[in-house]
């Protein structure tokens, strides 16, 4: 997200959120907060427990956002990407977005046969000689457990509702979620553990030099060094030794056309 | 296999599967994007598209790079100073803090640095480091900054050892090179899994310290203290042999200001030229008269009084000559009229009607130049090492939002960021180069984007003016070890260079005396600067 898009994300941000918008032009947005933003961004919770006992109504806060660099001097906060109330908005997203069930929107009017599939898309961190990240979506089909990798790419450009469109039906699923995450996790494991052996070469390697270097400082000595030289030990595993971290960005039951649902089948 | 994975956030997620409330696909969508903007690629600074607004030096960049891929995160931090330490040791803090390898972090420096610490990590870097209160409890800290006077006393120390660091930074730590010393033993044993030490100086004696501040960084890689004596002695027969400083080299970035690329902008030396008015010069030649009496208090009480009257006044006051020799001295300064230096300075200040910093020696000519300037309507500041911490602080503010002058003597200006001036008058001129040098370093740093102005103000025929020739037209023959001019000293056994330069002001009988033997001084200082360098201190 470069500068110049920061707005146009805070005024949909916003917009959604249902926060009154007091000005609005490019670089600046001046709004009125709803009670259930100001609680969540304004950090203010003792305002609000005061105002609830007494039972008054509370006043939500007007914030001003900048994101222009020509109006930085205009009253308001700063925002730009690293900023933390952006990345106050970003964390709400993430939050917010953890879990779907939706269905495919379709033109109006045509019966459809819905198709589960169970979707999750996670990171996976690779943790010693160094640290890289790769993204992994996949869709298990719930009615016989086939696997469709890069998921989201297929389906991102698509729309979904959350409501099932008049007319149409869902097929049951057969596998349930939880099994779905198994398979998901077992076919993830499996391919880290082929496809990383540089990754594991290299940082064992490294690990195991550092630890023969302890090793060799500690030959010899017997005195009460025990704790320290645990310390060192757990230091350099923590650090080098090769780690693979399977985190969970978001994942959902998604209803899917028969005829959508066989592409992506034949596809894979 | 080898390769441990974590699968923990699918265990948990088929635990609560139930308990998320269904998003619309918007959000979903989103939630996606944002996760893939924000993944970390081998090899790639994920934290600087954070920080828009920093600008590193090429040095700087390097040193973070090696720190974090090369070394792994545990290094000695030794640039010389005013290279922006600090700066790397932020954005190497960010960046791991970034890619979720570090949450909990202790960072011990001296009590000065402490709040400019604070605000630099939270305003530049957006981490929200917290000064520890004593209120507060250490574990309830996530990033703390303290200092290791405070940390390594108990009930702190057992508090801090019992805790798991995923960070430790420690600033100035040449302080940790006496292995026998609490600082060290305690700073060793403090789990955590990554490790900075920034120092300007990893070796200030003995090439033993930085044996000490390496087993803390990576106990091991210079073996254990029997072999590296060996590898010392070894390598001090045989010239072509750099073993030590390949093995150090491995884990410790050193930067010079002499090899940086950066563009460093210009330094402007002026002397301004002031002449005592017939009274002031008839009492400075009294004084010197009094030479033969008590020389050393002669030579003393004539640099005070070419500071102002008040100085020498209070010196004349506490001296233990007899009362009525101290009355009739005293009496003669309070006839003699307004400081012609500090009438020449005032107006000088006036005519420039930009920020600048005054240094003086004395605390008397301090505020005798305070009232002086408000007489004339100038607004200034006063700052010195007497000040407590918070007063210090709010000097500096007014200085850099109301005031246009600021006095300071030299005690406390360690650390001082002073960007934001580029005027300096030093009003006395200090004996020792290396004050000068820490005085220019307040403004003439990094973050500096003007041409910095130096002035020099000098009484003719005095002793200003000798100390000008003797010394300051000398002071280009130790530029490149200005940095390191303590440890110089320490390793000649040299406890003063100021006292040493008084004695041979004192001493000498002519002006070619003097300065031949000021000559011989800074040859002996500068050629130990060539052996000093060899040894394990070259960046690489």
């Amino acid at each position: 997200m470069n500068q110049a898009e920061i707005h146009q994300f805070l005024v949909n941000f916003f917009k959604k959120r249902q926060a009154t918008f007091e000005h609005n032009e490019p670089g600046l947005l001046k709004i009125k907060l709803t009670e259930d933003l100001d609680q969540r961004l304004m950090n203010r919770p003792f305002y609000w427990q005061y105002v609830k006992k007494l039972g008054y109504k509370g006043d939500p806060m007007s914030v001003t956002f900048i994101s222009d660099k020509q109006k930085k001097g205009e009253a308001g906060e700063w925002i730009h990407y690293g900023s933390p109330r952006l990345e106050q908005l970003f964390q709400m997203i993430l939050d917010e977005g953890k879990y779907a069930e939706l269905y495919e929107q379709i033109n109006q009017d045509e019966r459809h046969a819905f198709h589960p599939w169970f979707i999750c898309n996670m990171l996976v961190r690779y943790r010693g000689a160094y640290t890289h990240d790769e993204m992994v979506s996949v869709g298990v089909y719930l009615i016989n457990g086939a696997m469709r990798f890069r998921m989201m790419d297929e389906i991102i450009n698509h729309q979904f509702n959350e409501v099932i469109p008049d007319y149409c039906y869902k097929i049951p699923p057969i596998i349930n979620r939880i099994r779905a995450i198994q398979i998901i996790n077992r076919e993830l494991q499996h391919r880290i553990s082929e496809r990383s052996t540089n990754f594991e070469y290299e940082s064992f390697e490294l690990y195991q030099k550092e630890k023969n270097m302890t090793e060799e400082l500690f030959q010899g000595r017997e005195d009460d060094i025990d704790l320290l030289k645990e310390n060192i030990e757990q230091q350099i595993y923590d650090r080098l030794y090769p780690k693979v971290d399977l985190s969970l960005i978001n994942c959902g039951l998604f209803y899917l056309t028969e005829s959508r649902s066989k592409k992506l089948l034949n596809v894979s | 296999m080898k390769l441990v994975i974590d699968d923990h956030d699918l265990d948990l997620l088929s635990n609560n599967l139930d308990h998320y409330q269904s998003s619309d696909w918007d959000t979903f969508k989103q939630a996606y994007t944002l996760s893939q903007m924000k993944m970390n690629h081998k090899d790639a600074l994920t934290c600087m598209q954070y920080l828009p607004h920093l600008e590193l030096m090429s040095h700087q960049l390097d040193a973070v790079k090696k720190v974090l891929h090369q070394m792994h995160g545990r290094a000695i931090l030794a640039d010389e100073v005013g290279l922006g330490k600090t700066v790397e040791a932020g954005v190497i803090l960010k960046e791991l803090m970034v890619k979720g390898l570090v949450k909990k972090v202790l960072i011990l420096v001296p009590s000065s640095l402490i709040r400019q610490w604070e605000s630099e990590l939270n305003k530049m870097f957006y981490i929200p480091a917290k000064a520890k209160h004593r209120s507060y409890p250490w574990q309830a800290y996530d990033i703390v900054i303290s200092s290791i006077d405070l940390a390594k006393k108990d009930p702190h120390s057992s508090d801090i050892l019992n805790e798991e660091y995923d960070m430790l930074i420690v600033d100035e730590a040449h302080r940790l090179k006496n292995p026998k010393t609490r600082n060290y033993q305690f700073v060793k044993q403090i789990r955590s899994t990554y490790c900075l030490l920034l120092t300007a100086t990893p070796i200030q004696n003995k090439i033993d310290e930085i044996y000490y501040l390496m087993s803390i960084v990576r106990p091991g890689l210079l073996g254990d203290k029997q072999s590296f004596k060996r590898t010392v002695r070894e390598e001090r027969k045989d010239d072509n042999s750099n073993a030590i400083q390949t093995l150090v080299k491995q884990s410790m970035v050193r930067n010079r200001r002499s090899e940086t690329t950066n563009h460093w902008t210009k330094r402007d030396i002026d002397t301004i030229y002031v002449d005592f008015t017939d009274e002031e010069m008839e009492f400075y030649k009294h004084l010197e008269s009094l030479d033969g009496m008590h020389s050393f208090t002669a030579l003393t009480l004539q640099r005070e009084i070419c500071s102002s009257r008040e100085a020498c006044y209070q010196s004349i006051g506490q001296s233990n000559w007899n009362d009525e020799f101290k009355k009739d001295l005293m009496q003669q300064i309070e006839q003699l009229p307004h400081h012609a230096k500090a009438l020449k300075t005032v107006e000088f200040v006036k005519s420039l009607n930009e920020k600048c910093i005054i240094f003086t020696e004395y605390k008397s000519t301090q505020i005798y130049l305070q009232w002086l300037l408000h007489q004339n309507g100038i607004l200034s500041v006063t700052y010195n090492g007497g000040f407590r911490k918070s007063k210090k602080e709010w000097m500096i503010q007014l200085f850099k939002n109301n005031a246009q002058v600021l006095i300071a003597t030299d005690a406390g200006g360690e650390g001082l960021n002073l960007q934001f001036c580029n005027h300096m008058i030093h009003y006395d001129l200090p004996w020792n180069p290396m004050k000068l040098e820490q005085r220019i370093g307040r403004i003439h740093r990094f973050g500096q984007t003007k041409d910095v102005n130096i002035y020099y103000t000098v009484l003719r025929n005095t002793i200003d003016q000798r100390i000008l020739d003797l010394l300051y037209d000398k002071l280009d023959l130790f530029k490149d070890v200005i940095g390191e001019l303590d440890q110089i000293l320490s390793q000649l056994g040299i406890q003063n260079l100021e006292d040493e330069i008084e004695e041979i002001v004192r001493d000498s009988r002519s002006e070619k005396e003097a300065s031949i033997k000021v000559d011989h001084l800074f040859s002996v200082i500068s050629d130990s600067h060539v052996e000093e360098r060899n040894i394990a201190n070259e960046s690489s």
